[in-house]
């Protein structure tokens, strides 16, 4: 059967691309499949564990329960994106100081949550930030390393310059 | 790839989106949030032959006052519910059933005429339409109709709407200063669809309950309104004794199941807890509507 796909413009890490795509494939597949961009993962694929959590136009959401062909024209931003000039994001330097990550499968789309979080809360409690992270599953930390983590960058992304910060 | 094969439309106005509908019947399906579609769509549950995206669709997303109503479009995000001044000003009760919906990235999609339209009895916003009296608006190439909360729901997914209408507005009723409300849910973790969702209204004159509205979901296939309940409390003075027999009250009118996250026992023994906490905490905040 012929596969029905839509052309589609999208911008991703600053990148802008033009492509065709199957109409049913999901946001989180297209990213990893079309555009090599496997540092979104996939866990559930019903929204329900928080892995595939990414940006869309300055909202972080789950890619899995978004078509590609419906972020025709969005601006988006990727785990590969938050790096800067060889320069890790303040989330991702503090994940690694504080063990907030073992084997890595949740990672990205925690750190997107999670400065998704601090940017409707900048200065949190540690429980503001146990539920504002409650929606990411993480199947090996135990998740204190990750709590830490998020506490930790709280400051240092308050201090970032405006332009420096990735939303 | 998860899906089966579809088309998607993109209609840019209501009147496309309309006549589409009606032309694929229920071939097609509406997407908004896709918070619950698509997962039953990556699942396969659901095989649609189209889809007809509403997202493009300007003025389908706006929250209004007119005269004594909150005016919200369908497909207004939750986040939109609960982060606005109006909502928070004028009907609290549905920017707190909104902010419980899920987690931040399921609310930042998630439209209130998705959630209704889907109609799960374990959703929150559909408790807080009927405990504040709203209306919901359908929208079809034949016109618009309009349906009281309690003439929207019929039971699991299922409600008053025709395949080719779109719910396209919620009307909420503004809550007087002088009445009190409360709304809370009972999950097993910070984010989960609740167990139990509780909705109270309560207006109080010259000592007297003279206005009582009490809905729980989660619980029965159907949410509803406890009308008995309501109409015990009515006329009557505000009392810890009077919440107690009412919440113990409200236990007759449910029909808990158990299953993996909960025994039937333990649901229906919250019920009363719940019922009471909320008769209470609606009487001590009577007044504090918009403060
Ligand atoms: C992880 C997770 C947790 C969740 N937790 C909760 C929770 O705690 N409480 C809760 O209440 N909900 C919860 N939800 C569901 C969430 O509220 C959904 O957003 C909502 O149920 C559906 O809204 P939507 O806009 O995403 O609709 P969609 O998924 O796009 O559509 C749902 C259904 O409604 C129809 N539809 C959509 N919009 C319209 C319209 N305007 N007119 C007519 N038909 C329409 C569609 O055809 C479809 O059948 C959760 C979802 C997820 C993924
Ligand atoms: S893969 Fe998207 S939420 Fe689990
Ligand atoms: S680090 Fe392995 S799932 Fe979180």
């Amino acid at each position: 059967m012929q596969e029905n796909t839509h052309t589609m413009n999208i911008t991703v890490n600053g990148v802008n691309y033009e492509k065709e795509v199957p109409v049913r494939k999901l946001l989180s597949d297209f990213l990893r499949e079309d555009l090599g961009l496997t540092g979104t993962h996939v866990g559930c694929e019903h929204g329900v564990c928080g892995a595939c959590t990414l940006f869309v136009n300055g909202e972080a959401i789950r890619s899995c329960l978004m078509f590609a062909i419906q972020a025709d024209g969005a601006d988006v931003t990727t785990i590969e994106g938050l790096e800067r000039n060889g320069e890790l994001h303040p989330m991702q330097e503090s994940f690694s100081e504080c063990h907030g990550l073992q084997c890595g499968f949740c990672t990205p789309g925690m750190m997107m949550a999670a400065i998704d979080f601090l940017k409707h809360n900048p200065n949190p409690t540690e429980q503001e930030v146990k539920e504002g992270m409650s929606g990411n599953i993480c199947r090996c930390t135990g998740y204190k390393g990750i709590v830490d983590s998020v506490l930790k960058a709280a400051p240092l992304i308050s201090k970032l310059e405006t332009k420096s910060k990735v939303f | 790839m998860k899906p089966s094969s579809f088309e998607m439309y993109t209609p840019n106005n209501i009147e496309d989106a309309l006549s589409l509908l009606d032309k694929h019947g229920d071939e097609a399906k509406i997407i908004t949030g896709g918070q619950s579609l698509v997962p039953t769509i990556n699942m396969r549950l659901a095989t649609p032959k189209s889809l007809i995206d509403l997202n493009r669709i300007d003025g389908l997303r706006y929250i209004k006052k007119e005269d004594n109503k909150i005016l919200i479009g369908g497909v207004t995000r939750h986040h939109d519910l609960e982060t606005s001044s109006l909502i928070k000003e004028h009907c609290p009760l549905l920017g707190l059933a909104a902010g419980c919906i899920g987690h931040l990235a399921i609310r930042y999609r998630g439209t209130i005429g998705g959630s209704l339209a889907h109609a799960d009895p374990a959703a929150t916003l559909p408790v807080a339409l009927l405990t504040l009296d709203g209306k919901v608006k359908t929208t079809s190439v034949n016109g618009v109709r309009e349906f009281d909360a309690e003439e929207f729901f019929y039971g699991i997914f299922t409600t008053a709407m025709e395949e080719n209408e779109i719910l396209t507005e919620v009307e909420i009723p503004i809550v007087p200063k002088e009445a009190g409300y409360s709304f809370s849910t009972l999950t097993r973790i910070h984010g989960d669809f609740p167990l139990l969702a509780v909705g109270v209204l309560m207006e109080v004159e010259e000592e007297k309950i003279v206005k009582a509205r009490l809905t729980v979901g989660g619980i029965n296939p159907l949410t509803e309104r406890i009308v008995d309940v309501e109409e015990m409390l009515i006329g009557k003075k505000p009392s810890d004794e009077l919440f107690y027999e009412a919440a113990q009250s409200s236990k007759d009118f449910m029909e808990p199941e158990s299953d993996i996250s909960a025994s039937a026992e333990y649901r229906l023994h919250m019920v009363g807890v719940y019922v009471e906490e909320a008769l209470k905490n609606a009487w001590q905040n009577i007044g504090k509507v918009g403060n």
